[in-house]
């Protein structure tokens, strides 16, 4: 069956050729109309022709058209070939790379085509391309490599063509190829060296084929680590951002407040708000200002619930921690309702701002998104302002003053009440900062609050209370702990064995890493 | 001075006591029932299925009020975690009866119906026991107390307590929610544990529901009386007075030479029966268990019982629990949007305007002079256990 195509078309490359060879530059529209030709095989030339015409917004066109309607899949795939070679002239970069991985991927198709009966080619294409098919891909490709500026795509292309002269039939020009890919390194290539392997007769490239899939193989298990601890960072850092401010409360006052997860939560809908805003009445080019002013803003009008809170009902219940608990656990459940009959039990999404979207490429296969970074940079930022507050400035003497003696710091004039919800307020401004990052990193709720809570509970318990530099410790340690779990077990089974590890932990150092010094 | 009010506040406490448990174990075991039974159907005295039912539950349920009243109101210890033992025992209970189920489920197997859908093959080593009700009634109990043991083995001893406690149960009731959603093939994921046919031989479905569910009910109010003379007998016993010490000063107990981690221990410990065993009964009564009964929310909500009717009180506990799940069932179904702000201001309230709760609001009309006194007593209890934890 497949060799009477291949006799069939062959036959009528003769034809194609002399349209080829007739057409004058101006008469694009004549080849157009013959892609509704009833003849399969002249559509299928009048594809391959069309591909030449780079650039030209007709035939791109007409191209789609023709896709759209096009029943067989034979003409259909020269189609898209055609398609992708037009656009590897197009203007945005993204989209020339999506042209050349295509066009490489077709070729590979046809390549893995040849290795199985029909049965199995039929997972790929069953469509047979023919020698001047993958000479105009690779063609057209190296074209677009002379002319190509992006280093990205350029490096796309050098792949592509290396991918198809993989499939040469020359042993000489494979091993080459292989040599070339080799260098490239590149892990998604992995899938297709190990098809070549299979199919390879030649034991000199063979071998150098396996040299490379070894040689992936291994980068990919580096790159993996460097993932993983990227991802404990990461983890830490947001742990870290949002018990900062539990640290200040719990730690430093010794009030419970459970409803600074919820305050975290207003910190992302305040994000949400104004990013809304920003969106709808501000010009495009200023969006990514909004994150800019979402930080400050959530800081200010969730430390200004804070501030409410601690002086209508936190204030009457100093003294009563498990009590204080309870009533702020009320706190919390209204807060959720409230913010539920507003924006809605759904949750909602914050679009990043353009200048946190994408990520540094560490290496191949390995990217660290901006966003993480950011957060992880803020978290450093944030936690040298509070020691710098603390420990180098007066209201933070006056902090730990009342912190450490409150009858004495009153005595000496300093105002305890107003230290007091300057305090509360503090850490709950550093609960909705830290919701704004949470916003970045992906959809929000009314209980998005919750879900973060118990973690850092635990992780000022596992810290030590009364010291921030425990709490440092403890986010570390169960972040890090958290994404070792989740690596070899599940997400969710992660998170109970770090929970009965810090249960465990606590019978052997009840005061967690830091020790709070002096009487207790 | 403190003795005084020590002695003046308990013979108050117990006088009041006394009139109201009589009269509520009278309603509850003799009228109630009588109501239900004797009655024509549309008399307004009748007291249906579903209000014999709803208030089985909520009994059960007080059961469970009156372990954390044990270990919150008498000895200062606030587990955030109670909904775990509930859950243990509750899931223990599930288990058995779904076992008994046998081969009358949809998919006509050995195994429960969740299992069989989600492909497992073979019963989990873990559910085998409990087809032998000999088995499964102590693991009711047994279960979530050795849990709780060995929780409070590893905090208090090593002096972990307080509202560092709190967390640690709160941490724990966050452990099993997410296990019991995340282990669906072994334990009915979200959806929980339901479709039970029969209990001890008496069906759970079909027309003679009404009979079991009266039957449940009295064993229900049986089991609550039961616990709650339990209760009262240890609170009254020195064992009680220890415990009691803890909770008002526990280093002075300390230095009196009671060993008070231990006391601890066997506190949190009973209250963990406790709240098994009403799990255990809540369970064929509700008709299904699952994680939403186990997690963070049910879990401070039953302290939520407590606080309203009034910690230190048993009768309070059993009080509140009733009081709120009223509450609850009333304006939940009506008005769910006002119902988490009813709550959240429940918290609230209680918590800064009413410490003592409905008990000690009752009993400010009867003697003024004492309610302050107590109150005083409340603060000095709650300056105890707000100590951080000693190293």
């Amino acid at each position: 069956m497949k060799k009477t195509i291949l006799a069939f078309t062959l036959a009528v490359i003769g034809f194609g050729n002399t349209v080829y060879s007739e057409i004058p530059p101006g008469e694009i529209n004549k080849v157009i109309s013959l892609l509704s030709d009833e003849d399969k095989e002249v559509r299928k030339n009048a594809a391959r022709e069309l591909g030449n015409y780079e650039g030209d917004v007709r035939v791109l066109e007409a191209l789609n058209n023709s896709w759209s309607k096009e029943t067989n899949e034979e003409v259909n795939f020269l189609i898209e070939i055609a398609l992708n070679k037009i656009k590897l002239s197009d203007h945005n970069p993204s989209v020339r790379k999506a042209a050349v991985d295509a066009l490489g991927d077709k070729a590979e198709a046809n390549f893995a085509l040849e290795e199985f009966d029909v049965e199995g080619a039929s997972l790929f294409s069953r469509v047979v391309l023919e020698e001047q098919d993958i000479s105009g891909i690779l063609f057209s490709l190296n074209q677009a490599f002379g002319t190509e500026k992006d280093r990205k795509v350029k490096n796309a292309i050098t792949e592509a063509i290396q991918k198809i002269r993989l499939l040469d039939k020359d042993a000489a020009v494979r091993k080459e190829a292989a040599e070339f890919l080799d260098e490239i390194g590149n892990p998604d290539t992995i899938m297709f060296l190990g098809r070549a392997r299979e199919k390879e007769m030649d034991a000199g490239v063979k071998s150098v084929l396996e040299k490379t899939i070894k040689r992936i193989e291994k980068r990919q298990q580096t790159s993996t680590t460097i993932q993983q601890l990227f991802n404990g960072i990461s983890v830490s850092s947001i742990y870290l951002l949002i018990a900062i401010g539990l640290a200040i409360t719990f730690g430093v006052m010794g009030v419970i407040n459970m409803a600074h997860g919820e305050f975290m939560m207003l910190g992302c809908y305040v994000t949400y708000v104004l990013h809304l805003f920003f969106r709808n009445y501000i010009s495009e080019s200023a969006f990514g200002l909004y994150f800019v002013l979402a930080l400050p803003v959530s800081f200010i009008l969730t430390g200004l619930f804070g501030w409410l809170l601690e002086s209508s009902v936190v204030r009457l219940l100093y003294g009563r921690p498990l009590d204080t608990l309870l009533a702020t656990w009320g706190v919390s459940l209204m807060l959720q309702q409230f913010i539920r009959q507003i924006f809605g039990a759904n949750n909602v999404d914050v679009m990043s701002p353009l200048w946190l979207t994408g990520g540094v490429s560490v290496m191949a296969g390995l990217q660290l998104p901006y966003k993480r970074l950011f957060i992880i940079g803020f978290t450093a930022a944030v936690v040298a302002g509070i020691y710098f507050l603390l420990l180098r400035t007066r209201l933070g003497l006056r902090i730990r003053a009342v912190m450490q003696n409150r009858t004495m710091s009153d005595c000496m004039g300093i105002p305890v009440r107003r230290i007091d919800s300057f305090t509360f307020a503090l850490g709950s401004g550093l609960a909705g900062i830290a919701g704004c990052n949470i916003s970045l990193l992906g959809s929000v709720g009314p209980s998005t609050g919750q879900n973060y809570i118990v973690d850092c509970f635990m992780v000022v318990v596992l810290g030590g209370v009364g010291k921030i530099v425990g709490s440092i410790a403890g986010a570390f340690g169960m972040g890090g702990t958290n994404s070792i779990f989740e690596f070899f077990t599940t997400a969710s089974m992660g998170k109970v064995l770090v929970f009965l590890l810090v249960i465990a932990f606590l019978r052997f150092r009840p005061t967690g890493f830091s020790p709070a010094k002096g009487r207790t | 001075m403190n003795r005084d009010i020590y002695c003046d506040y308990k013979k108050s406490v117990w006088k009041n006591e006394w009139t109201i448990t009589g009269m509520v174990i009278f309603v509850f075991l003799i009228v109630l029932p009588l109501l239900h039974v004797l009655p024509g159907e549309d008399s307004w005295l009748k007291v249906s299925n579903f209000r014999i039912n709803l208030l089985g539950k909520f009994l059960a349920l007080a059961i469970v009020a009156l372990g954390i009243d044990f270990i919150w109101g008498y000895t200062g210890i606030l587990s955030l975690g109670q909904g775990v033992f509930f859950g243990l025992g509750g899931y223990c209970m599930a288990m058995y009866l779904l076992l008994k189920v046998g081969t009358a489920g949809h998919y006509e197997s050995n195994l429960p119906d969740f299992m069989v859908w989600n492909g497992l093959t073979e019963l989990p080593w873990f559910w085998k026991p409990m087809y032998h009700a000999w088995v499964a009634i102590p693991c009711i109990v047994f279960v979530p107390a050795l849990c709780a043991l060995g929780l409070g083995y590893l905090t208090f001893k090593s002096g972990v307590g307080g509202v560092y406690f709190s967390i640690v149960t709160q941490a724990l009731a966050l452990v099993l929610s997410i296990t019991l959603i995340g282990q669906q093939p072994y334990t009915g994921g979200t959806n929980g544990l339901n479709d039970f046919r029969s209990i001890f031989g008496f069906p759970l479905r079909g027309p003679d529901l009404p009979t079991t569910q009266l039957f449940l009910y009295i064993v229900t109010v049986l089991v609550l009386v039961g616990a709650y003379f339990l209760c009262r007998w240890i609170i009254r016993s020195k064992l009680g007075r220890v415990l009691m010490a803890i909770r008002d000063d526990e280093k002075r107990a300390r230095f009196s030479g009671y060993d008070t981690a231990n006391f601890k221990i066997f506190a949190f410990g009973l209250a963990a029966a406790l709240a098994g065993v009403g799990g255990a009964l809540f369970v064929p009564q509700a008709e299904i268990i699952s994680p939403s009964n186990v997690g963070i929310v049910p879990s401070i909500e039953m302290v939520l019982w407590v606080a309203v009717g009034g910690r230190g009180t048993l009768v309070g506990a059993v009080l509140g629990a009733l009081l709120v799940n009223a509450a609850k069932s009333g304006l939940s179904e009506s008005f769910p949007g006002i119902w988490l702000y009813f709550l959240g201001a429940l918290f609230m309230g209680v918590v800064v305007f009413f410490p003592k709760g409905c008990v000690g609001f009752l009993g400010q009309f009867r003697s003024p002079g004492r309610q302050r006194k107590n109150t005083l007593r409340a603060e000095k209890v709650s300056v105890a256990s707000m100590k951080p934890p000693l190293s």
